[in-house]
């Protein structure tokens, strides 16, 4: 690193040399290409050849990668075969006759086996969630084969669908604004897209065994019950339903062993038939004999859990429905198993360096996961093959530190292998141990852009809090409530036997405030997108006389089109009950086994929320507009409305003075007390008003993922003195890009006025690389994080990458394909970014703590 | 209201549909729908217009061809 | 007609296995692309006529 930045800071010179002296002979504008290093020959190989299937601008970044055919004619033949059955048990005999019929994938080298397509550049698509989305992909360069197969096969579905089902109780006014994603996120119904946490630790401690065992007892317990006398014909018929919930478990778990067992047979096939090489042909019968004995038995070992884990994560989100996401609490998922491999040594016997290498193969073998998922996925994620985020640390039950050498291992894997996915949320607590925040920094330092840092208590809470509204009167106990992980990229639910997130119509999608602002300030018309109506007529904005007339315009719009969000996930959700049950992933949820109820159905843990993006756009134009229009009276709203209508062209000297009306972000009262009441009182305010389908509120969850680019091009010109098409705001609660002047600690004092009424907000930070990678950098970065938990801040995460490395590489793409940046709630390579989307991360600000920082901090250099 | 060629406007089954024009993208919900993303500002933005018929539209901007991934949004 | 039966790439399903049926086997090959060497496993009936896949030597 040639460049090394020094202050004066209490009387002395600090000059921030590399920590690691060997960094000082390496440019600027290459680092991250000298940071790799995996641990073994082995990763190192997995990594050179990892069939990545990144996504950008609805685009596959690699070439050669593909739908598959294979699931959809399976899921197919499955529902016409079995027409007539109850439909609980049509969704299980289709699950079993895609595992009975799938192909098997076996890569050289890997460990962890496992897939969900018939290649292992394909991957699976989805008829019977949206027909559009696979219409999509039948006019793309990634088209299943052969086209007309899979077009009569979603013509078959089109009326079976989840989006045909749910279509049919919406004014299609609605649903045209709502799929072309500029005021609202598509409704999940229309894409087909998901999340969800798997009850894994049933998987691993139980096994499927005994799950099957479990549903048959039930089963054979409820016909006793219905032949009791005298029949009573007001509770006797419940059982019904459950016996059909029951015996569709057991059908679910009976085909996850037999095709595990599938691999465990193919494992033998190529020891014996095909492989030359005598260490992996003992490695192969090794992988035979776990994937023989898990998920069926209860895993005994590390090497168990992983492979149980992949399984399980393969049928719950690829193989029986898609869902995105890797939510999990992986560190105390995982302890039990590391406990008995390198710590008693009792079973799979390893050292502590033979886990970082099962980690870093985990790592890339959900790398070349493919995720057929819709054209909007594909858009605002750019740059990832999907949202595969676990969660580490955090505290146990009893308030003590949850981090273990577990939790190391999973950090110094990612440290090594530098891959974007999966990315790692970390919980932080005062209590969590140094060794393992050295890790966590370390991560960062590198500039992977993960651990993303959650504030640990104010999680435990919110659990709680949710608990209170369960529908049955079981949610979180106090224990549980420590048990969260994030869902997707920033919204905690609970993980464990029960009660986790099941359906992304708990939680999940969009609405964007600055095109709702646009058409605000519109009478609800939307002129510079969709040249439509986009929402109720909430006046013409000329006639304002008052800023309250203004706030209250936009409240309306915003209330309506979160209603209609929330709306349209609890019909999905009532419609995935009757048509798309889960039913292996009842059975490996212990209150759908104790109850006899479908995943999709039962709730027990409301955990609604919803993601207000592009927030701070809005926010800072609300302010520029008081403070310019209705306060000083510097200019009229029907001046306003003309600048706008022409993209401030021939208003240059009116756009700087909006531009340079008091922003989010630095600490400024004027702009932050209206910016704390829009978050407090409109986008959360508004929300909490809403009862979901499980009975609890709905939080808004504020987080830009890639759309903060996509909605920023379909916004037009806003009052904050941004033009048409530019990008909106990068994170839930971030300054906006480059209006952040006060530094880093102004940011947070900004952030921590917004406290009431909301879930989770997002916040980017991009830190001085020199600073962070000097000898100081560490105690810099623990100090910033415990006064960011002081006050009791939800988030933050970090880009730690220069500015030349980020040109050099929009120069040179072939010459940094390990240049990894944070976008927003998930890291991407930066050469698979469009180059719109590289130039909005160029454009944040490269924060440097001067000396009245670290003041603040309370830092010792 | 009369059609301004250099506009997006519709013809029906004009021989230069947007769907096949380069600066089209997909909707990300409905295929039959699309965005228009000719609209490029000096400071690089990507301005879009929603195409609400991506085979009946057109405008004299249309160039077949597609672009790739990096110069899209 | 050929059969699948007769193909090196025909491997029976044990008697013990739990989706064993008559004659029922496991297609596997091998294939090998830039990225590397993988093996793929499909289920199929001895009695299926062969495929373009086809390489005699029955086990």
């Amino acid at each position: 690193m040639t460049t090394v930045t020094s202050i004066d800071h209490k009387g002395k010179k600090i000059e921030f040399f590399p920590e690691n002296e060997a960094e000082q002979d390496i440019p600027d504008d290459e680092l991250h290409e000298h940071l790799a290093r995996p641990s073994t020959e082995r990763t190192r190989r997995l990594k050179a050849r990892c069939r990545w299937k990144h996504a950008s601008a609805g685009e596959f970044v690699e070439k050669g990668v593909s739908a598959g055919i294979e699931r959809m004619r399976l899921i197919t033949e499955a529902h016409k075969a079995n027409d007539g059955k109850p439909e609980v048990i049509r969704r299980a005999l289709g699950l079993k006759h895609i595992l009975d019929n799938m192909t098997l994938v076996i890569q050289e080298d890997e460990f962890i086996v496992g897939y969900h397509a018939e290649d292992p550049n394909k991957f699976p698509l989805y008829p019977e969630l949206s027909y559009m989305a696979v219409q999509d992909y039948l006019i793309s360069d990634y088209a299943p084969q052969p086209v007309k197969e899979a077009s009569e096969i979603n013509d078959y579905w089109k009326p079976h669908s989840l989006q045909s089902k749910c279509q049919e109780y919406f004014d299609p006014v609605d649903l045209t604004r709502m799929y072309q994603v500029s005021t609202m996120e598509g409704p999940s119904f229309a894409s087909g897209y998901n999340s969800l946490i798997p009850p894994y630790e049933t998987v691993l401690e139980d096994g499927l065994l005994t799950r099957i065992k479990l549903a048959e007892e039930n089963v054979s317990n409820a016909y006793k019950q219905m032949e009791k006398l005298p029949w009573d014909g007001t509770t006797g018929l419940e059982w019904l339903d459950k016996i059909d919930n029951w015996k569709a478990m057991i059908i679910t778990c009976k085909a996850v062993i037999s095709w595990a067992r599938r691999y465990s047979r193919l494992c033998h096939i190529v020891a014996e038939h095909y492989e030359t090489d005598l260490k992996r042909r003992e490695e192969l019968m090794e992988i035979a004999d776990i994937c023989y004995r898990v998920p069926a038995e209860p895993c005994r070992g590390l090497k168990d859990a992983f492979q149980a884990k992949w399984f399980t994560f393969l049928v719950c989100h690829a193989i029986d429905r898609y869902a995105s996401g890797f939510a999990q609490l992986e560190d105390r998922l995982l302890w039990p198993y590391y406990h008995k491999s390198v710590v008693e040594k009792s079973f799979q016997p390893m050292e502590f360096e033979e886990v970082v290498e099962l980690v870093e193969m985990e790592r890339l073998k959900i790398s070349e996961h493919g995720a057929g998922k819709s054209r909007a996925y594909r858009e605002i994620f750019p740059g990832s093959n999907d949202l595969f985020i676990l969660t580490l640390g955090g505290t146990n039950g009893d308030g003590s530190d949850a981090c273990t050498d577990m939790t190391d291992a999973i950090l110094e894997a990612a440290r090594n292998i530098r891959t974007t996915e999966p990315s790692i949320v970390f919980r932080y607590s005062s209590v969590n141990r140094n060794k393992t925040l050295r890790l966590v920094f370390e991560c960062i330092r590198d500039g992977l852009g993960y651990p993303s840092i959650k504030h640990d208590e104010r999680g435990v809470k919110q659990m709680l809090d949710y608990g209170k509204f369960s529908l049955n009167g079981n949610g979180a106990t106090q224990e549980e409530a420590h048990s969260w992980a994030n869902v997707l990229c920033m919204s905690p639910g609970l993980t464990g036997r029960r009660k986790s997130q099941k359906t992304r119509s708990e939680g999940g999608g969009a609405l964007f405030p600055a095109k709702l602002l646009e058409i605000a300030l519109n009478n609800g018309y939307d002129w510079s997108y969709s040249d439509m109506q986009l929402g109720p007529e909430t006046g013409d904005p000329r006639n304002f006389d008052k800023f309250e007339d203004l706030w209250e315009a936009f409240r309306k719009q915003y209330a309506y089109a979160i209603s209609l969000c929330i709306r349209c996930k609890d019909v999905s959700r009532h419609m995935e009950g009757k048509f798309l049950q889960q039913p292996f992933v009842s059975a490996i949820d212990d209150g759908c086994m104790e109850l006899g109820v479908d995943a999709v159905v039962l709730s027990e843990q409301p955990n609604g929320w919803h993601n207000p993006i592009t927030s701070i756009v809005a926010a800072n134009s609300l302010v520029a507009l008081k403070k310019l229009v209705f306060e000083e009276k510097k200019y009229t709203m029907d001046q306003v409305c003309g600048a706008l209508r022409a993209n401030w062209e021939g208003y240059e000297e009116m756009r700087m003075d909006f531009k340079n009306a008091p922003k989010w972000g630095n600490d400024d009262d004027y702009a932050d007390t209206l910016i704390k009441d829009f978050y407090e009182d409109i986008l959360g305010g508004e929300m909490v008003k809403i009862r979901n389908y499980s009975g609890g509120p709905v939080l808004p969850v504020g987080q830009a993922v890639g759309l903060y680019m996509e909605v920023g091009t379909r916004t037009g010109p806003t009052p904050d003195g941004r033009f048409g098409g530019e990008v909106a705001d990068d994170g839930g609660i971030s300054p906006y890009m480059g209006t952040d002047k006060k530094g880093p600690t102004a940011v947070l004092k900004s952030v921590a006025k917004v406290q009431d009424n909301q879930k989770a907000n997002l916040l980017n930070q991009r830190l001085s690389v020199s600073m962070i990678r000097s000898g100081y950098g560490f105690d810099i970065w623990k100090s910033y994080m415990q006064t960011w938990h002081d006050l009791n801040i939800d988030h933050v995460q970090f880009n730690v990458v220069s500015t030349d490395e980020m040109k050099a590489a929009q120069k040179e793409p072939e010459k940094h394909q390990d240049l990894i940046v944070r976008v927003s709630g998930y890291s991407a390579r930066f050469v698979d970014i469009p180059t719109y989307g590289q130039n909005t991360i160029i454009a944040r600000n490269e924060q440097e703590f001067s000396s009245e920082d670290l003041d603040f901090l309370n830092v010792e250099l | 209201m009369s059609v301004v060629a250099s506009q997006l406007h519709r013809e029906d089954s004009t021989c230069k549909p947007c769907r096949s024009c380069k600066w089209q993208i997909p909707d990300p919900t409905d295929p039959n729908s699309g965005q228009c993303t000719a609209n490029r500002t000096e400071a690089g933005a990507v301005w879009k217009r929603w195409i609400r018929d991506v085979m009946n539209m057109t405008c004299t901007r249309h160039e077949e061809g597609k672009l790739s991934f990096r110069e899209h949004v | 007609m050929t059969t699948c039966k007769e193909c090196e790439f025909f491997f029976s399903v044990p008697e013990d296995a739990d989706d064993y049926k008559p004659a029922k086997g496991d297609c596997v090959v091998e294939k090998q692309d830039e990225k590397g060497k993988y093996w793929l496993a499909k289920p199929v009936s001895e009695k299926d006529g062969c495929c373009e896949q086809y390489r005699p030597g029955s086990r």
